[in-house]
């Protein structure tokens, strides 16, 4: 038998943190996936009466989303549809409405599949991660924290607090996927996209601090960091995208699994960055 | 007015709704014990030991059992003799039995299974059906690995071919199909020291469910009690295999002496239950210049899995429709079912005709194309019609409506004025148009003709109630409602005081199974046998009161007609009371004659057939290969709809069933082990891909049927896979010969020259 916990306060709940060591419940959709092929932790530790981890806010020039917060409520969130439509984008895709109003942004995080529709926004945004634990908090960029498929960097006595996403002004940003079925999907190939849209005097736009995230296409989300050195500031003619798209190509490192062949992951990604760059406004 | 003719609301859909219905995973007994299944983790292996040692030793576990333990004769019978119910010393699936573990709770059963240690010596596994048939490969069936073959011969072919304008040649590849019917295979059997047992469950056969269970007890049929509980859907998986999970459950209750429930997990469903049989089929059609058919030459082969189980029969009638519902003169058709170390492939909805439809569906359309034809003139062009002879030699009757089908479809899909010549389509997003022509040879056929009759129980009581029992099933597919319809539609009675009770073996006469298509017109026209003597009761104590011949009189809801009055059905009733008239009655029905010559290849092989059309309209993204199936038009001669809202509700589920075979569904083995069963890696469609489904009804009135009705609740799947593929092609000018139409494999189609047809 397990031991269970459901502690209402964040600071009862990093102190069962470094005592127990328990496995941590938000939502529940990917673990009791787990638990139903037979995990059993030691404890428990569920997250659901943390009501300072739900909601969103804009503080400082930053989205600040608690790591409760379903799906559900961020693809219809405002403040994220303006500052992030990307990350509104993917939380609309995850599973289907049963799934979206369950699980939670943290737990999209902190299961680390390399096919977590968030994850690729949360990259392209140069979002961190504010975890707390008993000792204290620490700000950690997004892409520092994944070291593997299902392996991240947070220590046992962490837990996600809140998703720091900074939130600029004319910031464009989108997401593309490509599932099995339109519901109830996991993802072949996502792709996200972010950039500051110039275009003087209603010419070609060019497109600065450009970010490309690419995931299901590696062994975590990783940056197409060649087409994004292609992009930075020049016209984003039908040319540049073209190259643009073979270039992200070549940064991904895509696997033959049960839901897709690495050929097709590779040539989707070139489909998908030029799809992404053509509904640039 | 007539009960029989409209859509009146299902009788079991408030319980469903509701939560109420009873499933077997509902049924809690005293002592009620859990049954765990130990499998085969390889594809094949010799068993050398099973140490149960460390497994009784957990807490809550009463028992392991092994072969050794079965009392009766260790086999599931069915076509052949061949299926353990545990295996003995050879294991020949991913995922086949070998031991059971009885537990205090699922938990307890479930650990124990996990802890029976089992030795094998892997042993080579023959994984691929066309291999299996090489002259020296290992031997898993017989001296060829051949289960059983059959031939349909008439005229002859390879002269026809030399003297065609065109011959089409083709190899298809069609993939497994799971079921994935929403509840999953579950039972309960409850053994009592008086010396028979009870078996409740999930199941489209309760007499197969019978046999089997009485085989591995050892008892008399009498003594095998099987009642059927609330189905949760079944589309041929719950044909042979409830047989395999009933005789588990019945083994762990006999040895325990406890009530005991084998409910599979999911995971465990798709790993070890019955699938659509994957198939090669190469596949030669013959045409003059104005594209009549002239003749069909095709070798037919099964991936039939580690067990015979239903393949010879379902492999009959693939073959029996393997020239396609067209007028053809020469025909040499060889079809074989294949053993393998996989999973026993056996009854999915079509029954061995959704892949030789998917091949002679296709190679109509490619000459379509080379002779510059459209492609639903060239189908009515060789359409069967009332009068025709088939490929077997059946010569058809009136009930013909395929030709009505098809120019339904192509009125109401507006095919004339938007379908384009295939291949010249522009942009990256196209639109494409496809059709099918589909039949379906309605009941068990020649093959099963000893099993084609069925019994029914219906009884009126004097409050003007009504309950009814058949031997066959509802499983969901509407069958409930339809007989109610029926009783109420004779005897006058209200439908919503009309009561189903579940079959029961020892209550009923055997009836055969739930399968074929044939419940409507089995079970209809015995209920209607049964409703004749009862009907008679009801008219004589009417001419009683009303003072008029029997003959004068017409029953009508709720009250009897003559030529100068009317009685209530109350008035009736009471006067049967009085009377004591017999208000309770069997009824009996046997399907008409059908043959078969093994030896000729030739025969009338089934009562009678129901027709369809299909046409489907796809977008394609050309740059993905994402397939979007737009909208469906489906048009089915069902003889008569007897509720046209469940007919267009079976016409509706199969085609988006159809779809998940065309365009998604698929098994991945990798050295002989299944690497997708689970929920989020066979991928079904949901409603999100949906197109819009056109439902058209047409009845042409089968002589034989209750109404005038054909049984046609397979046919709607049957022909959506070649028409979507057909509308590929008319999209992109790229065939794709292999199912499913995967973006994956249309992807390929599109950017590499060689598969170019
Ligand atoms: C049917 C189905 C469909 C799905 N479809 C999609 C899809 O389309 N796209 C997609 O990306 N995902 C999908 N998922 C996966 C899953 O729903 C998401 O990853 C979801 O966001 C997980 O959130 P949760 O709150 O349910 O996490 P939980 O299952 O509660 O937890 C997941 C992991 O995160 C840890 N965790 C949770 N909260 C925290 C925290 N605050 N700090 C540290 N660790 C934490 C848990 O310990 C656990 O390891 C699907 C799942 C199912 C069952």
């Amino acid at each position: 038998m397990s031991e269970y916990f459901r502690p209402l306060t964040l600071g009862e709940a990093v102190n069962i943190l470094a005592d127990k060591h328990p496995k941590l419940v938000a939502g529940g959709t990917d673990m009791m996936v787990m638990v139903k092929s037979g995990y059993r932790p030691q404890a428990w530790m569920d997250l659901t009466a943390l009501e300072v981890l739900r909601g969103i806010s804009l503080a400082r020039n930053e989205l600040v989303i608690g790591a409760m917060t379903l799906h559900a409520e961020i693809a219809q969130d405002p403040l994220v549809q303006e500052y992030a439509r990307a990350l509104a984008d993917a939380a609309a895709k995850v599973g289907s409405p049963q799934i979206r109003n369950m699980g939670t942004i943290g737990g999209n995080i902190a299961n680390a599949s390399p096919a977590g529709d968030l994850l690729p926004p949360l990259y392209a945004l140069n979002a961190r991660l504010d975890l707390v634990s008993k000792s204290g908090r620490r700000i950690v960029p997004v892409n520092e924290v994944f070291t593997g498929p299902k392996r991240t960097s947070i220590r046992a006595d962490e837990l996600i607090g809140w998703i720091r996403v900074p939130a600029r002004d004319g910031l464009w940003s989108d997401y593309a996927r490509l599932g099995t079925r339109n519901a109830l999907s996991i993802s072949k190939v996502g792709v996200a996209l972010a950039a500051r849209v110039e275009r003087a005097g209603g010419g070609v736009a060019r497109l600065r601090d450009c970010m490309i995230a690419l995931g299901s296409v590696a062994p975590t989300v990783v940056y197409a960091e060649s087409a994004m050195d292609l992009l930075e500031g020049r016209q984003l003619t039908g040319e540049l995208v073209q190259q643009v798209a073979l270039a992200a190509q070549n940064d991904a490192r895509p696997i033959d699994d049960i839901r897709s062949t690495a050929a097709y992951r590779r040539a989707m990604v070139a489909v998908l960055v030029r799809r992404l760059l053509e509904r640039v406004e | 007015m007539a009960i029989v003719g409209t859509s009146v609301h299902r009788n079991d859909a408030w319980a469903k709704a509701r939560g109420a219905a009873k499933f077997t995973g509902d049924i809690r007994l005293p002592g009620m014990v859990e049954v765990a299944v130990v499998r085969s983790p390889h594809a094949r292996a010799r068993i050398l030991e099973i140490d149960t040692s460390r497994a009784s030793q957990i807490n809550g576990v009463l028992g392991v059992f092994t072969a050794r333990d079965i009392p009766g004769k260790n086999l599931v019978p069915l076509v052949f003799q061949d299926m353990p119910a545990l295996a003995m010393d050879e294991v020949r699936y991913h995922g086949e039995a070998v031991a059971l573990v009885v537990g205090d709770t699922r938990e307890a059963a479930w650990a124990g299974a996990r802890a029976v240690d089992v030795k094998y010596r892997v042993m080579d596994a023959i994984l691929d059906p066309i291999k299996a048939l090489d002259k020296d490969a290992d031997k898993l069936h017989g001296n060829d690995n051949v289960f059983r073959r059959w031939t349909v011969k008439k005229g002859n072919v390879d002269k026809a071919l030399q003297n065609a304008h065109l011959v089409v040649k083709g190899t298809y590849h069609t993939p497994y199909q799971e079921h994935l019917y929403l509840e999953p295979q579950s039972m309960v059997a409850w053994w009592s020291d008086e010396g028979y047992i009870e078996v409740h469950g999930s199941m489209q056969c309760p007499f197969y469910v019978r046999d089997a269970v009485a085989a591995v007890l050892g008892l008399d049929l009498s003594s095998v009690h099987v009642i059927q509980a609330t189905t949760g859907g079944g589309f041929g998986g719950k044909e042979d295999v409830p047989s395999t999970i009933a005789a588990h459950a019945a083994l762990a209750s006999f040895l325990t002496g406890r009530p005991a429930r084998l409910v599979l997990s999911r995971d465990e469903d798709i790993l070890v239950t019955s699938k659509r049989h994957p198939a090669v089929i190469e596949y030669e059609s013959g045409f003059d210049e104005q594209g009549r058919l002239l003749g069909v030459k095709a070798r037919y082969v099964m991936d039939a899995g580690a067990y015979a189980t239903l393949s010879p029969i379902v492999l009959w009638r693939g073959t029996m429709h393997a020239a396609g519902p067209y007028r053809v003169e020469h025909v040499d058709i060889e079809a074989l079912a294949v053993a393998t170390n996989k999973v026993p492939c056996g009854a999915y909805r079509g029954f061995g005709e959704p892949q030789i439809h998917f091949a002679f569906e296709s190679q109509m359309d490619i000459a379509a194309d080379k002779l510059g034809i459209d492609p639903i003139e060239m189908r009515l062009k060789n359409a069967l019609e009332p009068g025709d002879t088939t490929a077997t030699g059946q010569v058809l009757k009136k009930d013909v409506g395929l030709v009505q089908a098809l120019n339904a479809v192509r009125e109401a899909s507006s095919w004339d004025s938007r379908f384009e010549t295939p291949g010249r389509k522009q942009g990256t997003v196209r639109r494409g148009l496809g059709v099918s022509a589909v039949y379906y040879g309605v009941g068990l056929g020649a093959a099963g003709q000893a099993l084609d009759r069925a019994g029914a129980f219906v009884q009126v009581m004097y409050d003007g109630s009504a309950v009814f029992a058949v031997g066959t099933v509802e499983m969901g597919q509407g069958m409930v409602s339809q007989l109610s319809q029926v009783i109420a539609q004779e005897l006058g009675v209200s439908i919503e005081r009309v009561r189903a009770l579940p079959p029961d073996t020892n209550l009923l006469p055997d009836s055969g199974p739930t399968v074929a298509s044939r419940t409507t017109v089995m079970s209809g026209n015995a209920v209607l046998n049964a409703c004749a003597r009862i009907k008679q009761q009801l008219l004589e104590a009417t001419a009683g009161i009303l003072n008029e011949p029997v003959d004068a009189l017409t029953i009508e809801p709720g009250r009897v007609t003559g030529k100068n009055g009317a009685a209530t059905l109350d008035e009736v009733l009471h006067r049967c009371f009085l009377e004591r008239r017999d208000l309770a009655s069997t009824g009996w029905f046997k399907s008409p004659e059908t043959t078969w010559d093994e030896k000729k290849g030739q025969g009338s092989p089934y009562m009678t057939f129901a027709w369809a059309a299909n046409v489907v309209e796809v977008e394609v993204d050309t740059e993905t290969g994402v397939v979007t199936p737009i909208e469906i038009w489906a048009a089915h001669d069902v003889g008569k709809a007897i509720n046209p809202a469940q007919v267009r509700g079976q016409i509706i589920g199969g085609s988006l069933q159809g779809l998940g075979y065309g365009l998604m569904e698929e098994i991945i083995h990798k050295d002989g082990l299944m690497q997708n069963n689970r929920l989020s890696q066979y991928i079904v469609p949901t409603i999100g891909d949906a197109p819009k489904i056109n439902a058209i009804i047409i009845e042409t009135g089968f002589e034989h049927g209750p109404y005038g009705a054909k049984g046609f609740g397979e046919q709607p799947l049957i022909g959506i896979a070649p028409a979507l593929a057909n509308a590929v092609y008319n999209a992109t000018g790229k065939r794709v010969k292999t199912l499913p139409i995967t973006p994956e494999r249309l992807f390929a189609a599109l950017h590499d020259d060689k598969t170019v047809d």
